[in-house]
């Protein structure tokens, strides 16, 4: 028990787990706008769903596009606006319950990286709350942070396990993936000028991969009692598992694999939990040091008064409005509706905070538009749709489709000869 | 305000409650992955870690058949029916996907029964046993 409580009770650097916190919850809130809302337009189509699980799918109506972007909109204003006021437990509670609903929803999302993010946010929950930057040695306590480490160590040993099947130990999966003939050719190349045989090459890349996840995993394990008067080897082997972790993951990304921002993930958290102390600490500086003093200027505004909170949440409310608009997204109208409401509703039950929390939230309403608005997913979402309206013979609505996505196409992406053969068979007149 | 006494007891109380706040997460994370290990839930690898495994990689064709009442029996186009997103899940045997498309199928009463075909081809090309699955539609009427 005593080593237990080292282990989950004991000391590491607050930095580490404040540093996390705001880039986590900011790659969060990207990932949700940028990212997965580009999928949208499978939820709902021909009134055919499976959740994940089973209670999901007899309690709740069946998700639709409005439904999931709406979701996705809904988490990523509560990450930026917990990222920007500091996580509190109800806020990352809250996103949790948010984010796990948004792909337990529909067995249509079944990227395993979107589980593993659920499950730092329950984490998360447990870390220390951290309203201002803390010192540069300050040490804290908490399990949310060794938990978390306890949690990456189990998911790089389950993930080696997996591997230790024939089919990936002869090469033939690695094969398989993606680009890995295209990338790794040269070393493949090199293997055959150093005697090794095409099919050993891939046999021992395959098999290599199984001791490094198992070594980082034994990395991350460790990595939570770094801080506390840890022995010289043990620092020495983290920072070690921090090298190998940051190669096996860019090697990842080099694949091209399809997996999102799974590897940018991993990488955020090598760095919060391998890298030495000073390191986090130089890092954490030049991260956080805007942020820093944004919070400091709020912090140090009076108490604000009534009229004061109100003006403000008319305000934000009318950033969301305008964000909702310029979205063109279904769903959008829902999201913004629902984070306003919840904005006035907590400034009437607490007016202290309410001017940072609506300010925070009026920031986050901004930069969800202009996330979406500089990225291709409003593009991707009605040409996805506008595709398997088309696959499935819906040509009308297959049309509206194409002609919205005309106006996100990124340049010489244009689907015109799309729309024009579709106007053609609907009988209509066909633009120029 | 807690007495002297007291503060050691609530402290104890408050450790004990994480600790099993701790362990619950643990178990569960340990039983979730572990689970697809030791009960047949072979082609379902969600919540199991692992990513980029053979089965994802296998090269799978799936085909739906209805036999209707009036005897004949045709081929069913998934791809003109449900999101195609779906025809890659049935590809990979996603069990709850074929049980709830198999229902979906039975909804037109003119299908009797529904039959599944998935043929796969292994990482290394090596055709591997065809798997079906079939469901009478009177059960579900």
């Amino acid at each position: 028990m005593k080593r237990w409580n080292e282990y989950f009770h004991g000391d590491y650097l607050a930095l580490r787990a404040f540093l996390f916190s705001k880039v986590f919850l900011c790659m969060v809130a990207l990932d949700t706008w940028m990212l997965m809302i580009g999928h949208a337009g499978r939820y709902g189509v021909a009134g055919f769903n499976v959740a994940h699980f089973s209670i999901l799918q007899r309690l709740l109506p069946l998700p639709t596009a409005a439904h999931y972007v709406a979701t996705l909109l809904l988490t990523g204003l509560v990450s930026l606006t917990a990222a920007l006021l500091g996580p509190s437990k109800p806020l990352i509670g809250l996103l949790c319950v948010l984010y796990t609903y948004s792909w337990s929803m529909s067995m249509l999302d079944s990227y395993q990286h979107h589980y593993f993010v659920s499950l730092v946010l329950l984490c998360m929950v447990f870390f220390p709350r951290a309203t201002r930057a803390p010192e540069r040695n300050e040490l804290t306590s908490g399990f949310g942070y060794p938990l978390l480490a306890a949690t990456i160590a189990l998911l790089y040993t389950f993930t080696a396990i997996a591997k230790m099947d024939p089919q990936w130990c002869n090469g033939f999966t690695l094969r398989r993936i993606s680009s890995a003939q295209e990338v790794l050719a040269p070393l493949v190349v090199l293997a055959t000028q150093l005697g090794i045989s095409e099919p050993s090459f891939w046999s021992i890349a395959s098999t290599s991969v199984i001791p490094i996840e198992l070594l980082i995993a034994v990395g991350y394990g460790l990595s939570a009692r770094q801080d506390a008067a840890a022995p010289r080897w043990l620092r020495f082997y983290v920072a070690f598992s921090f090298v190998i972790a940051v190669a096996l993951h860019l090697g990842a990304e080099a694949l091209r694999l399809e997996i999102g921002w799974f590897s940018y993930y991993m990488l955020a958290l090598a760095c919060t939990f391998l890298l030495p102390g000073r390191a986090v600490q130089v890092l954490s500086l030049a991260l956080t040091l805007p942020a820093g003093a944004i919070a400091k200027l709020l912090a140090e505004s009076k108490v604000p008064s009534r009229t004061e909170t109100f003006l403000t949440c008319a305000a934000v409310s009318g950033a969301l409005a305008a964000s909702a608009f310029l979205l063109d997204l279904p769903g959008a109208y829902t999201a913004c509706a629902v984070a306003a409401l919840g904005l006035w509703g907590y400034a009437l039950a607490n007016t202290e905070d309410a001017i940072q929390t609506g300010l925070a939230l009026g920031v986050a309403a901004v930069l969800m538009w202009a996330a979406i608005a500089v990225t291709e997913v409003r593009w991707d979402y009605y040409r996805y749709l506008g595709g398997d309206l088309q696959r499935r013979g819906e040509s009308r609505e297959a049309l509206t489709a194409y002609l919205k996505g005309e106006r996100y196409a990124p340049k010489g992406s244009s689907r015109k000869s799309k729309i024009r053969q579709l106007q053609r068979e609907l009988g209509l007149k066909v633009a120029p | 305000m807690s007495s002297p006494s007291t503060a050691p007891h609530t402290h104890a109380r408050t450790r004990r409650r994480e600790n099993l706040t701790i362990a619950a997460i643990l178990v569960f994370q340990i039983a979730m992955p572990l689970s697809y290990y030791v009960t047949r839930r072979a082609y379902d690898e969600r919540f199991s870690w692992r990513m980029f495994s053979t089965l994802r990689l296998r090269d799978c064709k799936v085909e739906v058949r209805e036999q209707l009442a009036n005897g004949r029996t045709r081929g069913v186009n998934i791809e003109r029916d449900v999101h195609v997103a779906w025809l890659r899940l049935l590809e990979r045997m996603r069990s709850a996907v074929i049980d709830a498309y198999l229902e979906r199928r039975c909804e037109n009463h003119e299908v009797t029964r529904v039959d599944f075909t998935c043929r796969c081809n292994d990482t290394d090309g090596r055709a591997l046993p065809t798997m079906e699955r079939s469901l009478s539609c009177e059960v579900t009427r």
